[in-house]
Formats: structure tokens, C-alpha cells, sequence
């Protein structure tokens, strides 16, 4: 992932945590209820969606870095061959 | 509702989930894994919402509103930071070999037993009331549905013998199944995709049970949300309920509720399992982060609508709101839905038992019982070959054990307990492994003594204020225990410690058991110093991204070992067939192995065994057979760094060789270029010794015939004279020419940049030419204009240049009615000066030619060469250094116009340049 996309994940998790606490939360704290839903539920729910596009628009968007790939099976991690024949790491065949 | 359709849609439904998990085990076997994609991993990842989800959340909200969404904010929030903190835990999972969370914290810290042990049995103390509620869900929601369609409260009672009890056979159907699922064989990587991958339907079909019973409340029982909440907000007793007046403990609550559920959400157990030992690949992380939020998200959007809708209809308090899911569509006769969301409710309270409880005995196999049989009975165990059967018979016993004591722990202590708060507890108990394992990933002195100190003493203080207090509400100890303290102690009031009141429980709870636990750790860790091994371990979990290599902890021995007795240890863990597998699939990658074990295959062993029974007992069982010296932590270390600062070595090389190789390029570059200049320079040379030996030969030659014939006429005399003096005016201009080119080229030559006027300059130099067209009778126009302009150069240079056009152009006009035009005018921002010949002309393909040094258009009809042919070369210098132009427009019979342009000064006093 980018050091950009590094960021505004940083960015985001301290904003989600600001917004559905005290005090931010309190705001909306109000017996209004737009559409028929009570205020409190409404921004509740709302920021949860916000935060999962953003999520959607900061990690899709964002490349997987080169180094941040895990090990080469094989590559000095002698155990690693034995943890899988093939690169999906399933285990050996039981035997029979 | 007959029980004999209810529990044959439940068995059947339970049949379908076994299929799914043989399926997925034949596939992983075949080695075309089903789960190995991003969304079968999400799904699994749901295992995180059980019953107490299904049927919990609806109660919790039916009394104390939104209260119920941190316990899914919280994971949200984890599910934002899974780059940093999951994919870190995974990495090192992989290169550990790390089976189970208790095996994580023990490898951390020195492959620590003790700690690995301890975590353990946090873990069973802690875990007993979630598991116990999901029973009492399975067995409440049983119970409802067979009295349909009569919906009334009643008491899934203990007050017959526990034969009589379904939730007895309920826990006993279970155990079965889990043991069937989880159990089959011994694998030395403890991973079950079968049982991931029925987890992922059941996550799936939990979703869908829960959402489509949210619907139906909402828009067939109700009129839509803004209906529903219209009416909850007219009714006295539930608009509180749309406030956050009715979370219990306020902000403080919410906030540590949401904590704790992040924490719970990484370190439960089953939630390590799939979030970390499961995970497949690195990369499913990526969709998971913003997939498994949406999840959640889906699953919570009509809880309170079930929870306002179910307060509405059964007004009279006659039914339990733990069971809202179920009784809504009972009570409005829909029972194909209520069968539905019974088996929801089923597949949440099964997929987290039988996850927790196997993840829970490969714990108890790997870190407590045989750590304490190796230690306690080698012998016994040294006498056995093959003890692949005794470790699946510890954790088909650890199965066993770990439902029936869920099932005690309903029986007495759990029913007084809603859903909701018996869980808590649980999550109270998984955050205390919080600091060990966040702490220790980022700070590499954490240590064994620090990590056994925070870790023990936040286990006691959740016990005492959590644990504690749920036993002496259910009776097993004085209420006064909670009411007044021990011994009528004020101070130590397990709900208020130390005199700390106004916290709610959990809030409390939280506060001083991670208090203790963060303490403790760093107190433990900050003196001393640390074993080698713990060192090591550190230093490779914290450097996990940085390091290359990940075997320092097998470096620690450099013993002597024969291959043999390395073989008979895997074989008695793993069975002989899939030891011998391993050492020949070892064999193949390093071609063949030595008779004497070296560290590699040591350490290859040793991964292998830790997947069988832990990193602690493997560790004890290889130091058992592994006899000699040990390295110290210094040699370790500097192994460690030396293949750390190899790579950097390696990649700052691969870097100065990409520099090397683009500095040789240059060289190469700059070398060609010198050997044209070279070449061109003898060719200057030679060209120009030819050039002064014209002249001096005809000068030798004339003053020879002078020297020979002392009484030549007059005339004569005179006639050869001037000769030799033309001649040698011919040299002394060639010799200055070659000097000024020279100076030019080499750059010597010093400028004397000033303002000038261009006209005037042009007039001056048309006087000193004067001589030449008077001469040959070439008449010159001037076309110069009225404007003054002003350019930035050198005079002497410049006045050059245009004399050796004029010059030019008289020596190239016709001999008779010659004419030279001079004409100056501006063109865009720059000057350009004209001279105009009536000459022979020039062909086009030596219009390029002329400008080159010793270039003389030299054909039958211009006849002997007039110049030196270094004219224009130079003036072509000169025009350059000012920043402008010069060339040649002609054709052969039409004159030629040499043009000269030069950038005029702006008003800025700027020089335009191109």
C-alpha cells in the first residue's frame, strides 16, 4: 500500500473514532428525526456507510507495494515448503 | 410446531454444513482450496457474530437502545487498522509456524510454556460463559419454537435433572459434530478449511435469516421504519430508547465498550483462528478491510427495528427480547420464517462452538497438557512411537470438556444472566491479551518476566471484578461479596475498586485489569536483561517486515544431532507417513540431507513439531535429543544483522552499479565525442598548413625570381612586389583568422558585451569596406531605417561579421553592374540584417557547407578560390554566442542573401532569447 493510502487510513481510523464519540456524538444526540429515523441511529449508521466507502475508495484504489508482497515460498524459509506443495498452502494429503 | 420437524430441518441443516466442510476438505487436499479467495475469508471472519449477535443484540437494544453498535464499531474500527496491525500478526504467524494464540504470545516471549500456558487457561476460564450462552441460546430458541403457535415466556428451566434438559443433548449433539469437524486428523499447519469454509455459509446464512426477519418486521408487520419508529416514539416507555440517555454508563461505557470489542475482535480465540492461522493469503486482508465493516453493517441495520417492533407487539413484557428474532414471525403465524430465523440463530450459536472449542484444544493439547506430560513423563512418552493418536485423543477429550463445562456454567451460574452480559465477560477476558500481543509487536524489550506479570495480574483483577461478582450474583457466593465487599471491606468492592464508582462494569473492569496488565509489562520488562532466546524472538517479531531471515531462534543451538533421531521425534508427533513426507519433500528442495543435522534441518524440524504441538514443546522436545554448545545472543544477533545488512549491502550495490553503468555511458559518450574533435582537428591542421602554404609558395616563389634577376624592369619589379605583399596580407589575415577560430572554439576569447546601435554599427562597417566596392565598382544600397536599435554584444565582433558579408558579397558580385544590397529590419522581437548579392549564387546543398571551416564553393566557374574559408565560419561563431542566427538563401543565377538575425533588447532591458 502506498504511504499516501498509509496515511489516510491513519487519517480515517482517528476521524471514525472522534466521530461516534463524546462529544461529536452528543450533536446529534436530538429528538429529530429526519426521514422518520431518529437522529441518533441516522448519523450513527450514516457515518458507518461514509466510513466503509472511504475504506472501499482508499484500498482499492491503492497498489500493493512490492516489498509489502509476503515471502517466496522456498526463498530461505525451508519450513515454507513443507507448509504447502503448491503457492495456496493447503495442506499435505492426509493419508489414507 | 412438531420437535420432530424442527429437529430434523436442525439436523439436516447441520448435514448440509458437514458436506460443505468434507467438501472443502477434499478440495484442500486435492490442493485446489475453495477458501482461497477474499470473500470466503470475510465471510469466516463473521464467526465474530453469534447468537448473542442474532438473538443478543435485539434484547440488549429492546432495553438499553443503541447500546448495542459498539460491539460493532468496535471491530470496524480494527478492520480500518488491519494493515498495520493483522497483516503483521499474520506474516509472522506464517514464519513461525504459530498455531494458536497462546502459541503466539509464548513464541513471542522466549517460546515461553509458562506464558503460553497461562493464556491457555485464561482462555477456558474466560470463554465458559460465551459458549455457555450460546447453548442457552440454542436451547431458548428450541424451547420457543416448539410451543408455536403459542408464544409465551418461559424458563429453560434447571430445575429437572439434566437428562431431562434439552440443552444437555443440545451440548452432546454438539460435541459430536465439533469433534467430527474439527478433529479428523492431525495436521502439522492446524488448519481446518472444511470447517472455514462451512463457517462461511453459515455467516452467510445467518445474514440472511437475520435480514429477512428485519424485513418482514419492518415492512410487513410494520409500515416501513418511519412507521415503526413513529409509533416507538409515541409510546412513553420506548422513546427513551431512541436516546443515548439509556446506555448504561454513558460515554465512559460506550467507549469502553467499543475497546473492548476491538480487542475481542483480534484475541478471542476463534476470531485468531480465522483472522490469522486460517488466512490463506496476505492479500485477502485488502478486501476484508472495507468487506467485512460492510458485513456487519448489513447485519445490524434492522436490530432495532426487531427490538422496537418486538417491545410494541408483546407491550405486556410476556416475552423474553432475547428471543424478539423468534417470537415476531411466531406471533404474526409465519412459521416457515421463524424455522428460518431458528436456524439462523442456530447457525450462529454452532459455527462460534465449534470454532472456539477446537481452536480452544488444540490450546489446551499444545500449551498445557503436553508441555506438562513432557515434562512431568518423558519417559512414558519416549516409549511410545506414534503419538499422532494421544494428541488427537487430548483434543477430542479438550472438546468434551470444554462444552460440558459451558453447558455446567449455564446450568448454574449463566441463566440469570442475559445474553449480552455473559459475553462481556468473555470480551474482558480476550482484551487482557491485548497488551502482550500489541505491545510486543512494536516494542522489542517487552520481555517473559514483564508479559507474566501484566498478564497474570490483569487476569486476577478481571477475575475479581467480573468473574467473581457473575458467580455471586448466581448464588455460588455471597451477594455481599458484590453489595459490601469481601469481609465488609469497602475499598475492595469488585464493581467499585479502590472507591472508584460511576463507572458501569465493564467500563471499570477495563480500566483496572489493563491498567494492571500495561503496567505490569513494562515494569516487568524495563530492568534486567532478557534470555538470548526471548532476545531473539523479539527482536524477530518486532523486525518481522525488515528481516530476511527468520531462524535466528534455531541458531541459538549448534548441536549435534543425527538426521535419524530427528526423523523418529517427527514421526512419533506427526505419524511415520507424514514424516517421511516432510523429509522428503526437504530432501527434494536441498537435495538430499546430511547424516549429521545441521541447524537448517534442525530448525526445519522444529517448525514442523511446533505445528503439532507448539512452539514451547517443540522447543523442549528438539533441545531433548539436540545435545552440544550455545550460541550467544551476541553471535545470534550479529547472524541476524549480517543477513539484514547483506540485503542492504546488496541492494546499495545494485544501486552504484546502476550509477557505474550510467557514468560509463557518458564516458563513452564524451570519449566519441573526442575523437571526432580529434579527428577534426587534424583535419584542421592539415587543411590549414595547405591553406598558409598557397600563399607562402607564390611569395618564395616571386621573391626568388626577384632575388635571381637584381635588373628586372621596373614595372615588373613593382607588379611582382605587389604580388608578394598581397600575398603575405593573405597570410597574416589567414594567421589571424586560425587564431580567431581557435580563441573561438576553445573559448578563450574574452567578449565585451555592451549596449550597441545596430545601424551605426552596421554604418561602420560599410565605411571600411568602402574601399573594396569603390574598387571593384559594385554599387551598395542601403536600406537601414529611421528606428534605433539597441542590441546587447560585442562591437569589434559584430562589426567582423558584417564586414566579412560585405566582403564576401563583392568579391561574388558580377564584374560589371554589381550591386550589394544592406538591409535592416525587425522581425518578430529580433533584428535581422540582410546582404543581398547579385553573384553566381549558391546551390542548396552548400548552403549547410559554406558555414564549415576551409569550405569554399569551389567550381569551374567561381575559378581560383578567393577567400580563406574561415570567414564564415567565424561569423557564424560569433552570431551564436549572441544567441542568433545565420544562414544563406540562394539559388545558383539568382545572388545569394546571407541573413544574419540577432535578438533585439525587450523594453525590460532583457535579452529575448529563443
Amino acid at each position: 500500500m502506498r504511504q499516501q493510502s498509509r496515511e489516510y487510513i491513519v487519517i480515517l481510523f482517528i476521524g471514525a473514532v472522534l466521530a461516534i464519540n463524546y462529544p461529536v456524538l452528543d450533536l446529534f444526540d436530538r429528538p429529530w428525526a429526519p426521514f422518520g429515523i431518529p437522529l441518533l441511529y441516522f448519523y450513527l449508521y450514516l457515518v458507518w456507510l461514509v466510513l466503509i466507502i472511504v475504506l472501499i475508495a482508499v484500498v482499492e484504489s491503492s497498489e500493493i507495494h512490492k516489498s509489502e508482497e509476503p515471502p517466496k515460498p522456498g526463498a530461505l524459509e525451508s519450513e515454507s515448503v513443507s507448509r504447502s506443495g503448491d503457492s495456496s498452502g493447503h495442506p499435505p494429503a492426509e493419508p489414507p | 410446531m412438531g420437535d420432530g420437524v424442527i429437529i430434523a430441518s436442525a439436523l439436516a441443516y447441520m448435514g448440509v454444513l458437514f458436506g460443505i466442510a468434507y467438501y472443502g476438505d477434499q478440495r484442500a487436499d486435492a490442493g485446489r482450496s475453495i477458501i482461497a479467495n477474499p470473500y470466503i475469508y470475510t465471510l469466516s471472519l463473521a464467526i465474530y457474530c453469534t447468537a448473542w449477535t442474532f438473538y443478543g443484540s435485539v434484547g440488549l437494544a429492546a432495553v438499553s437502545g443503541v447500546d448495542f453498535l459498539p460491539v460493532y464499531l468496535g471491530p470496524t474500527l480494527m478492520a480500518v487498522l488491519f494493515w498495520f496491525v493483522l497483516r503483521r500478526i499474520i506474516r509472522i504467524t506464517k514464519v513461525h509456524r504459530i498455531t494458536s494464540i497462546a502459541d503466539f504470545i509464548g513464541s513471542r516471549y522466549g517460546k515461553s510454556g509458562l506464558l503460553a500456558g497461562m493464556v491457555t487457561l485464561i482462555v477456558m476460564l474466560g470463554i465458559l460463559p460465551y459458549i455457555s450462552i450460546q447453548l442457552k441460546a440454542i436451547a431458548a430458541s428450541f424451547s420457543l419454537l416448539r410451543q408455536y403457535p403459542e408464544v409465551s415466556r418461559l424458563a429453560i428451566s434447571t430445575q429437572h435433572p439434566f437428562w431431562m434438559d434439552t440443552t444437555f443433548y443440545v451440548a452432546l449433539v454438539l460435541i459430536v459434530f465439533t469433534i467430527l469437524f474439527g478433529t479428523r486428523h492431525i495436521d502439522n499447519t492446524e488448519r481446518h478449511e472444511g470447517m472455514v469454509a462451512a463457517a462461511a455459509f453459515e455467516s452467510l446464512f445467518k445474514l440472511v435469516a437475520f435480514v429477512l426477519v428485519g424485513a418482514v418486521v419492518t415492512f410487513v408487520i410494520f409500515n416501513g421504519p418511519g412507521d415503526l419508529f413513529q409509533k416507538a416514539a409515541t409510546d412513553p416507555d420506548l422513546a427513551p430508547l431512541l436516546r443515548f440517555e439509556v446506555v448504561p454508563g454513558g460515554y465512559g461505557g460506550w467507549l469502553s465498550l467499543t475497546f473492548l470489542s476491538m480487542m475481542a475482535f483480534l484475541f478471542l480465540p476463534r476470531q485468531f483462528q480465522v483472522l490469522v492461522v486460517e488466512n490463506v493469503n496476505e492479500a485477502h486482508i485488502r478486501k476484508a478491510i472495507w468487506l467485512f465493516p460492510l458485513y456487519l453493517f448489513a447485519i445490524n441495520l434492522f436490530v432495532l427495528p426487531i427490538a422496537l417492533g418486538g417491545r410494541l407487539v408483546f407491550n405486556n413484557g410476556s416475552v423474553d427480547a432475547d428471543t424478539f428474532v423468534l417470537a415476531l414471525p411466531m406471533a404474526e403465524q409465519m412459521p416457515l420464517l421463524a424455522l428460518l430465523a431458528f436456524l439462523g440463530g442456530l447457525s450462529a450459536a454452532t459455527s462460534m462452538i465449534m470454532f472456539e472449542t477446537v481452536t480452544l484444544s488444540t490450546m489446551v493439547c499444545n500449551d498445557l497438557v503436553m508441555p506438562i506430560l513432557l515434562r512431568t513423563n518423558p519417559r512414558w512418552l519416549a516409549g511410545r512411537s506414534d503419538l499422532s493418536g494421544l494428541l488427537l485423543g487430548i483434543r477430542r477429550a479438550g472438546i468434551v470438556i470444554l462444552i460440558l463445562l459451558g453447558y455446567l456454567y449455564f446450568r448454574f451460574v449463566g441463566e440469570s444472566y442475559a445474553l449480552v452480559a455473559s459475553g462481556l465477560v468473555s470480551f474482558a477476558a480476550a482484551a487482557q491479551f491485548a497488551p502482550p500481543i500489541l505491545i510486543g509487536l512494536f516494542w522489542k524489550r517487552a520481555n517473559r518476566r514483564g508479559a507474566l506479570i501484566g498478564l497474570s495480574s490483569g487476569f486476577v483483577v478481571w477475575a475479581y471484578t467480573l468473574f467473581l461478582p457473575a458467580m455471586a450474583r448466581s448464588g455460588w457466593i455471597s451477594a455481599n461479596f458484590v453489595e459490601t465487599g469481601p469481609f465488609g471491606l469497602e475499598l475492595l468492592k469488585p464493581y467499585a475498586l479502590f472507591g472508584l464508582e460511576g463507572l458501569d462494569p465493564y467500563m471499570h473492569a477495563v480500566f483496572w485489569s489493563m491498567l494492571v496488565n500495561i503496567g505490569g509489562l513494562v515494569y516487568g520488562s524495563l530492568p534486567g536483561r532478557p534470555d538470548p532466546i526471548e532476545q531473539v524472538q523479539g527482536s524477530q517479531f518486532v523486525d518481522i517486515f525488515k528481516r530476511e531471515r527468520h531462524d535466528g531462534d534455531s541458531l541459538l543451538w549448534r548441536g549435534v544431532v543425527e538426521t535419524a533421531d530427528l526423523y523418529d521425534l517427527l514421526a512419533r508427533f506427526l505419524g511415520p507417513q507424514r514424516a517421511s513426507e516432510a523429509f522428503d519433500r526437504y530432501a527434494a528442495d536441498q537435495g538430499g540431507y546430511p547424516f549429521q543435522a545441521d541447524s537448517r534441518l534442525i530448525h526445519y524440524t522444529e517448525r514442523l513439531l511446533a505445528g503439532a504441538i507448539g512452539a514451547a514443546s517443540a522447543r523442549v522436545m528438539i533441545s531433548s535429543i539436540v545435545m552440544g554448545e550455545v550460541l550467544s545472543i551476541e553471535e545470534v544477533m550479529t547472524i541476524l544483522d549480517e543477513s539484514t545488512q547483506v540485503l542492504e549491502y546488496s541492494r546499495r550495490l545494485e544501486q552504484k552499479s546502476r550509477e557505474l553503468e550510467a557514468a560509463s555511458a557518458e564516458l563513452r559518450e564524451a570519449n566519441n565525442r573526442l575523437r571526432e574533435l580529434d579527428r577534426l582537428k587534424d583535419e584542421f591542421i592539415s587543411t590549414v598548413t595547405h591553406e598558409l602554404r598557397t600563399p607562402l609558395t607564390s611569395i618564395r616563389a616571386f621573391s626568388e625570381i626577384l632575388l635571381a634577376n637584381p635588373d628586372m624592369e621596373v614595372a615588373q619589379r613593382s607588379k611582382f612586389l605587389s604580388i608578394i605583399v598581397k600575398e603575405s596580407e593573405r597570410l597574416t589575415r589567414l594567421i589571424n583568422q586560425v587564431l580567431d577560430m581557435a580563441k573561438i572554439d576553445s573559448g578563450r576569447i574574452d567578449w565585451h558585451i555592451d549596449d550597441l546601435d545596430l545601424g551605426a554599427l552596421i554604418q561602420d562597417a560599410i565605411n571600411s569596406t568602402s574601399q573594396l566596392f569603390h574598387d571593384k565598382a559594385v554599387a551598395l544600397r542601403e536600406d537601414l531605417g529611421d528606428e534605433r536599435v539597441i542590441i546587447a554584444g560585442d562591437r569589434d565582433r559584430l562589426i567582423q561579421v558584417i564586414i566579412n558579408l560585405l566582403s564576401n558579397a563583392v568579391k561574388f558580385c558580377q564584374e560589371q553592374g554589381g550591386e550589394v544590397i544592406i538591409r535592416l529590419r525587425p522581425s518578430l522581437n529580433r533584428w535581422r540584417i540582410e546582404v543581398i548579392d547579385n553573384g553566381p549564387g549558391i546551390a542548396p546543398d552548400q548552403h549547410k557547407l559554406i558555414f564549415e571551416k576551409f569550405h569554399q564553393v569551389n567550381d569551374s566557374h567561381a575559378g581560383k578560390p578567393k577567400g580563406t574559408g574561415l570567414g564564415l565560419p567565424i561569423s557564424q561563431k560569433i552570431v551564436e554566442h549572441h544567441h542568433g542566427r545565420i544562414w544563406v538563401e540562394s539559388e545558383i543565377g539568382q545572388g545569394a542573401t546571407f541573413v544574419v538575425e540577432l535578438p533585439g533588447k525587450t523594453r525590460d532591458g532583457e535579452e529575448a532569447r529563443k
